[in-house]
């Protein structure tokens, strides 16, 4: 007996050491160690739609600061409260590590996951133009941000903040590099791609009209450079046609619904109208659009919602229930990363700065029948709409009458083919939040209303996320000397 | 039950054959009053038969003359009397102060005497646990005992804080282990979604709640490390050691039965306004009409033509949108559609109607029940001389204050040991739970919990019994005030749903099955040696499911999660004890401990809604479901550990231990770390023979080091598998780079501590004095975005906790009949954040809505709280110049700290004959706590003080030019008093809220005064249970709990209440009122 409970204790005594490989147990078996690049790269790419298309109140307001929507009940965002909700950090982490940080570890992937030189060095570029497509709305949203020492944690786990237009000129030289690194002629992505399916060529188009872009926001600042950045895009081929554009389709199923229906329709909650600073210049202009922009709610008519006060969300035209297009609310609606109206926006602008050769007019009516047919119109729609006298490039906006925009918010300009084109570009950019707060940032058109009860005037820019001082002290504390003070109020470097 | 009390006889039958003896030596052991001891042991000294005396301190036991019978009991003192040749015998047994002689269950089981304890160790009875009949007998610790800080959430089944000497650990865990009879019992406490920040989900509540309470025989709370330091890295945060109840000789049944009602405490619950009803105002005025507002010339309801109810006229109409209560006052006189006028079900008088314009009859208040819960519990136990069993049952099922809310546990436990030979003893416990929860809280900001209605989102013109009958009478249907646009007919919720379609088609309910037992051997080869080899498990699987209905403001889903846990343990512990020489006694302890942790888990949920009504399987998905979220999380931590104590005439005791372990989480190589610990204690009062008035007096003083390993995966980076986009596999790195770098962390601690008493230990105290300094804590620390994660795990900075803890216990008065004893637990920790990560001076803990966080910072005690801040002139509030407070933008200003300064126990029990009465005073005093509930429902207007009367008696309410308005305290830029009056009747959003004042407005001083428990008991005079064979005892009591809360300054809600278990606690949305419970239980003794 005494043997046996000798053995027992013994025994016990034996299972109470040590596995030789404990550590195996720490290795997480439902979570894989390797990647496909290729995974990487489609997740990002998709990461960074959601982001810049949610109109989530969280994360990305830029409907409401361009004042496409105003919000009905709950104001805050409407009177430009970034803090609340940490929106900055939000928007910045996103980027950051939803969309750059998977691009980037792509990138280190992809040569030893792809063994024909020509194919890596196709995709290589392609995940660097992602890159500056991602950094384009960092550097234009914050100003000076972390991008030398960024996206690489274990080497700088404190990246200091380069200078604003150090940045911006470093990512167009990125995108030369990357333009003429193309191969057509060799494969890339191929599926994994979400814009072009892997299709090269494309790809050379979406880059030079980015380009495009990218020199334009700099044409007041340093017309030399974007004048030959200008003609460099446009001789290396930009878009041609909206069948160029760079569209994400999503598929319409959770979580790869479009975020507009997620947070619109899916959510049943009735948060947004759209307003009178967009409303009623459409409805002064007969724009064949309003129908797919928004519905209205009463046979009433169009009813644009005040900016920053409570809009009871029934008495105005919103942006939900959209019976003849449907398009906004769509779960599968696609998302516009950059498309043919605003590279011919960009190129009538071009002309009246005499960056390029040719007839504003013309460009000018190419973007309002791209943006019209983009949006469910015609030709002919786009033809009528262009004949009358308030929406003719020269004789724009002249017909609009004297209070149709919103009041004093921002400066406004008076050259008249800023206010034509801007406009133009400002209604086409539609559900494009950051791109027509640029547009406003650059050419100071249409100006934008003063919110009822308004946090803050207008914000040129975000504050840096609030854990940037904390997580990031003296970085951000840098940052902020250099850039002046951490104020909304303070312009970027490209704004006059 | 009656399998139960079958088996029950079952097992006595066995156990009589044991009792089948001759020579029967019988008697009574009474104390000094001539009342029975129960419970007193009777052993033959040198022998093996023992046996225990019965409730009427009667006992029966084997023996032969020349014997020695040693009597002992627990508050008494051991007697001795040698057996000539009577068979009956009267023991009279001296009564002891509670303090001296008592004998404390320390790490590993071991007992000491007070004299030759040398570090602080508290006892609980298990009594004092059970007695108010809670079923998560840790919530009865609460106050109770000097240093252990527990908070209770009032929502029903909600996990408890607890905390042992303040925050040691940034983001690991802080809870206290819990061991029960040697073995871990785990205290996780889970919860779904993003419910520990505050954005909805459900509290699952905390797992040492699955322990019978009325299995407990004592609870020793060791508190600083060296007490704990055997039990390895876990015991970092200190050690609740629970040892069950050892059955007696003899048989016991014991059976309680009791059931209490519960009711919601007033004062934590909102005041209303009954003035004004829904809208968010009217906006201002603009030469007489209201432009900005609803339509109707007032500006506060809608105004439209309802031709569906022959109006072809426009008409008022609430707003039904707007979940506020900013628009227009009361008046009887106005008839205006509301949303019964909309929603046509059986019953409703009021369809296509316009109604008077009148506060609504039933307010929130109304929605909460009174529950009645029930608990009965049969405990038996019994042995002879081969061997002790016991066997227990509980069943507790509590209702909440909530419609359809209620838990449900089945607890059995069982126990036997049995005697194999004079020196090997083989015996085993399990206990099996069953809990099972239905209808618990929807908790934080979010749709599921009404309290975010109640408290921040609500229109005072809508009745709540009106609500339940639209519910009911219409077969369920969610109709809701909160209308999207009922003009236009669609009647769908815009924001809220109706709070008993929430309460009754929006639920959870959750089961949990946890098995917990050990086996061992013990073997005493010789007097002084004995050997333990032990295994014991703790599994349990758990399964917590969740739905929101079709009709429901969200998108309908059904989730599922299914948890396994397990550990096992497999100890091995040799002890020898020996007297060296007449003075020096020598203890000495090897012993080797395995641990295997295995925590797997799936979680699933339906995608995009729900298809068939009512019907809640995966399968009812509208779109294929996505790829359920799998876990598994697999530990191994082996040690070994030794211990040595050196004692001198039961006065000096020198006292060392050191172990080792290695855990699989930490790296190899780093992933070994050993703890020492010294300690040394000096019972002083043993030389002080000429002051008699001293009746115990001891110091102590001890070192000692733990460690904590890191937690699971956190040392390799692997990448998430996301849903795949149209055939394309999506892949992301994690948004926490992990560290393979990572070694232990580390706790060192001092501690010191005086022990007296007097006057025959009238009066006592016990003070202590301890400081620790965590160091290379292993934390997931903030990162900045821009890195491209999120946070990152390293070892960094240091926290230090120092303090001083005390208890006074006294007997004010004692006599034949009546006595007043009184115990009082004090204690008061400094904590302070001494670094962080490479000179960062501040660490986020959680974010929260309203622009708040909860944080480490630096030189400050842990948890502080930031948002925004007013901004001061002369340290005063300042106004701008239009009447309105200056707020900070930043919101990392430092507005509060979570910690208390110090917390209390107050506990107070009168005897009187049969009478017992008794009450705990639980006090905590400073820590702050911020409240969303106040920051949106202020700026809502649904609150008592948005609807007061102003400095000229007006109405605040009213307009400017009718002499409303409120000039805010505070002093202008200049520092001149504020003279400005601001408007208050709404103009979008209220004067007392969020939108007109920062963060800093709703933080709330969090100290508290609690009339915790209060317990009158009455036993029934032996003189009358004789009568009633086979009855040996009856208790009655009433017992109440939460009974009133005696001092606090937060408005509205109980200040204790939160998020539930965690490291950031101090923040409160939709927060639960406390409930008071009162009831009766009955104990019968058998």
């Amino acid at each position: 007996m005494k043997k046996i409970i000798l053995y027992s204790i013994v025994s016990v005594f034996a299972l109470a050491s040590c596995q030789k490989n404990m550590t195996n147990l720490n290795i997480d078996t439902k979570h894989p160690s390797t990647a496909p690049s290729y995974a990487l790269f489609s997740n990002a790419q998709k990461n960074l739609v959601d982001y810049i298309t949610t109109p989530n109140v969280n994360s990305n307001i830029f409907t409401l600061i361009a004042q496409y929507w105003t919000e009905a009940t709950y104001t805050d965002e409407s009177n430009y409260n970034l803090g609340n909700r940490n929106i900055p950090q939000n928007f910045w982490n996103n980027l950051y590590v939803g969309a750059l940080n998977n691009f980037q570890q792509a990138k280190l992937l992809i040569p030893n996951d792809v063994s024909d030189p020509a194919v890596v060095k196709n995709e290589l570029e392609m995940a660097d133009i992602m890159e500056v497509y991602t950094y384009y709305y960092l550097v234009n949203t914050f100003g000076n941000i972390p991008y030398s020492q960024a996206n690489n944690i274990n080497k700088y786990p404190f990246p200091a903040y380069d200078d604003a237009k150090t940045v911006y000129y470093d990512m167009l030289n990125r995108l030369d590099t990357c333009i003429s690194g193309l191969n057509p002629s060799a494969g890339s992505f191929g599926s994994a791609d979400l814009l072009y399916g892997g299709d090269v060529n494309s790809w050379i188009k979406f880059a030079n009209s980015l380009k495009l872009k990218m020199a334009m926001l700099i044409a007041d600042s340093d017309p030399t450079t974007a004048q030959k950045k200008v003609n460099e895009a446009i001789n290396g081929g930009v878009f041609q046609s909206n069948a160029d554009n760079a569209v994400f389709q999503y598929t319409g199923i959770t979580p790869n619904a479009n975020p507009v229906w997620v947070n619109l329709v899916q959510s049943n909650r009735k948060d947004y109208v759209v307003t009178k600073t967009i409303l009623n210049p459409m409805v002064a202009l007969n724009d064949p659009r309003r129908s797919a922009y928004y519905t209205n709610q009463y046979s009433g008519g169009d009813i644009g919602g005040t900016v920053g006060v409570t809009n009871t969300w029934n008495n105005y035209s919103n942006p939900y229930f959209n019976p003849i297009t449907g398009t906004i609310i769509d779960p599968a609606a696609p998302s516009i990363l950059l498309d043919y109206a605003e590279v011919s926006f960009l190129q009538a602008e071009a002309v009246e700065r005499n960056f390029i050769a040719g007839t504003a007019e013309t460009f000018y009516n190419n973007g309002v029948t791209a943006s019209i047919e983009e949006w469910g119109g015609s030709a002919t729609d786009a033809a009528t709409y262009l004949a009358q006298p308030s929406v003719a490039y020269a004789t724009a906006p002249a017909g609009l009458g004297a209070g149709a925009i919103g009041s004093t918010g921002t400066s406004t300009t008076t050259t008249h083919w800023k206010q034509a084109i801007g406009l133009q570009q400002y209604i086409a950019y539609y559900m494009r939040g950051f791109d027509a707060w640029t547009s406003i940032r650059r050419l100071y058109y249409p100006a934008m209303a003063v919110p009822g009860s308004p946090k803050s005037p207008f914000p040129w820019r975000y504050t840096y996320p609030a854990n940037e001082a904390t997580a990031n002290g003296p970085s951000y504390q840098a940052a902020k000397t250099a850039m002046g003070g951490d104020a909304v109020t303070i312009k970027l470097w490209w704004m006059q | 039950m009656r399998k139960l009390l079958s088996l029950a006889i079952v097992l006595l039958l066995g156990v009589s054959q044991i009792f089948a003896q001759t020579h029967l030596v019988k008697g009574r052991i009474l104390d000094g009053d001539g009342k029975p001891v129960e419970g007193a042991t009777v052993q033959v000294k040198k022998g093996t038969a023992a046996t225990a005396a019965d409730a009427q301190g009667n006992f029966k036991i084997e023996a032969k003359p020349g014997d020695v019978l040693v009597f002992s009991a627990v508050n008494f003192a051991t007697k001795e009397v040698k057996l000539g040749k009577e068979t009956d015998l009267a023991v009279t047994l001296t009564r002891q102060s509670s303090q001296l002689d008592e004998v404390v269950v320390t790490a590993m089981g071991i007992k000491r005497s007070r004299n030759a304890l040398p570090y602080a160790a508290q006892e609980v009875g298990g009594d004092e646990v059970s007695k108010t009949r809670n079923s998560n007998f840790v919530d009865g610790l609460s106050g109770k005992v000097a240093g252990l800080q527990i908070t209770q959430p009032t929502a029903l089944g909600a996990s408890t804080n607890v905390v042992l000497r303040g925050i040691k650990s940034i983001s690991q865990s802080n809870q206290a282990l819990f061991v029960v009879d040697g073995v871990p019992f785990d205290n996780t406490s889970t919860a779904s979604g993003g419910q520990r920040n505050g954005t909805g989900g459900y509290d699952y509540g905390s797992n040492a709640a699955d322990l019978n309470p009325d299995d407990i025989e004592s609870i020793s709370v060791l508190k600083g490390a060296a007490a704990s330091a055997l039990y390895g890295s876990r015991a970092a945060n200190g050690v609740i050691l629970i040892t069950t109840k050892k059955a007696k000789r003899g048989l016991g049944v014991t059976v309680n039965a009791g059931v209490n009602v519960g009711s919601y405490d007033k004062s934590t619950f909102v005041k209303y306004q009954h003035q004004y009803g829904a809208n968010y105002g009217s906006g201002p005025e603009i030469n007489g009409a209201y432009p900005y507002g609803y339509g109707s010339p007032d500006g506060n309801f809608l105004y439209a033509p309802l031709p569906q109810f022959g109006q072809n006229t426009p008409q008022l109409i609430v707003p039904t949108t707007e979940d506020a209560s900013y628009g227009a006052k009361f008046d009887p006189n106005l008839l205006v559609y509301q949303w019964d006028a909309f929603a046509n079900y059986p019953g409703n008088p009021n369809y296509g109607k316009a109604t008077p314009w009148v506060a609504a009859k039933n307010d929130p208040s109304t929605f909460f029940v009174n529950p009645v819960s029930y608990n009965t519990s049969v405990f038996i136990d019994g042995g002879g001389e081969n061997g002790t069993f016991k066997l227990g049952y509980l069943r507790t099922s509590d209702n909440g204050i909530l419609p359809n809310s209620n838990i449900t546990k089945n607890m059995l436990n069982f126990g036997a040991t049995h005697n194999l030979s004079k020196d090997l003893t083989v015996g085993g416990t399990i206990n099996y739970s069953e809990i099972t929860g239905l209808g618990r809280y929807g908790t934080g900001y979010d749709a599921n919990n009404v309290m975010t209605n109640f408290r921040q989102w609500w229109e005072m013109n809508v009745d709540i019994k009106q609500q339940k009958q639209a519910y009911f009478n219409s077969g369920g249907k969610n109709i809701t005030w909160n209308m999207t646009d009922p003009v236009n007919g669609n009647t769908n919720p815009i924001y809220w749903d109706n709070v008993y379609f929430v309460r009754y088609q929006n639920y959870e309910n959750d089961s949990r099955q946890r098995v917990f037992g050990n086996a061992y051997i013990n073997y005493t080869p010789s007097k002084s040696i004995t050997l333990l080899g032990r295994v014991s498990m703790d599994t349990y699987n758990s399964l917590q499911e969740e739905r929101d209905a079709i009709g429901t403001v969200n998108v309908p889903f059904y989730s599922r999660n299914n948890i396994f846990y397990k550990e096992m343990n497999y100890d091995f512990l040799a002890t020898y004890n020996k007297d060296l020489s007449k003075n020096f006694n020598f203890k000495a302890l090897v012993g080797a401990n395995l641990r295997q942790d295995t925590y797997s888990s799936i979680f699933a949920s339906t995608n995009g809604g729900l298809n068939l009504p009512n019907f809640y399987a995966l399968s009812n998905s509208v779109n294929p479901i996505n790829a359920p979220t799998e876990a598994l999380l697999e530990k191994e931590v082996g040690g070994v550990f030794a211990g040595a104590t050196l004692t001198y005439k039961d006065m000096l005791t020198l006292d060392g231990t050191v172990r080792r372990d290695q855990s699989s989480t930490l790296p190899a190589g780093n992933n070994a770390y050993t703890y020492p610990a010294i300690s040394g204690s000096w019972a002083f009062y043993k030389m002080l023979d000429n002051a008699p008035w001293i009746s115990f007096g001891k110091v102590r003083v001890n070192y000692a080091e733990v460690g904590n390993d890191a937690p699971y995966h956190s040392i390799l980076n692997t990448y998430n598998i996301n849903t795949p986009f149209a055939g394309n596999a999506m892949v992301t790195l994690p948004s926490t780079n992990n560290n393979p770098n990572l070694k232990p962390e580390r706790t060192k601690s001092f501690e010191t501590g005086l022990e007296m008493s007097f006057l025959k230990n009238r009066v006592g105290f016990d003070f202590t004095y301890f400081t620790s300094k965590t160091f290379d804590l292993i934390t997931q620390v903030n990162a900045s975005g821009a890195t491209g994660y999120l946070s990152q795990y390293v070892n960094f900075g240091s926290i230090q906790n120092n303090g001083i803890e005390l208890s006074l216990n006294g007997t004010p008065i004692k006599t034949r009949n009546f006595s007043w004893d009184i115990n009082v637990n004090w204690s008061k920790i400094n904590n302070k954040v001494l670094s962080l990560f490479n000179n960062q001076q501040n660490q986020v803990l959680a974010s929260y809505q309203g622009g708040v966080s909860v944080n480490a910072t630096v030189g400050q005690p842990f948890g502080t709280i930031q948002g925004n801040d007013f901004v001061y002139t002369n340290g005063q509030r300042t106004v701008g110049s239009d009447g309105y407070y200056l707020m900070d933008t930043k919101t990392t200003d430092i507005i509060g700290n979570a910690t208390p300064k110090w917390t209390g126990g107050i506990n107070n029990s009168f005897h009187y004959k049969s009478f017992t009465l008794s009450f705990l005073i639980d006090m905590r005093h400073g820590g702050n706590v911020f409240s969303l509930d106040t920051y949106y429902g202020l700026a809502d207007g649904i609150y008592a003080e948005t609807a007061g009367l102003n400095d000229l008696g007006n109405p605040s309410r009213n307009s400017l030019a009718n002499g409303g308005g409120i000039i805010l305290k505070g002093v202008t830029a200049d520092g001149k008093a504020n003279t400005t009056r601001v408007d208050n009747s709404g103009q979008g959003y209220g004067l007392y809220g969020y939108v007109y004042n920062p963060a800093r407005a709703f933080v709330y001083d969090a100290s508290f005064v609690k009339l915790r428990e209060l317990n009158i008991s009455y036993s029934l005079p032996a003189k009358t249970i004789e009568r009633m064979k086979p009855i040996k005892g009856i208790d009655i009591a009433i017992v109440g709990r939460n009974l009133w809360i005696i001092s606090k300054n937060v408005p509205y809600a109980d200040p204790e209440d939160g998020l539930g278990a965690g490291n950031a606690q101090g923040y409160q949305s939709g927060s639960y009122p406390a409930v008071r419970n009162i009831g009766f239980n009955v104990k019968f003794k058998f």
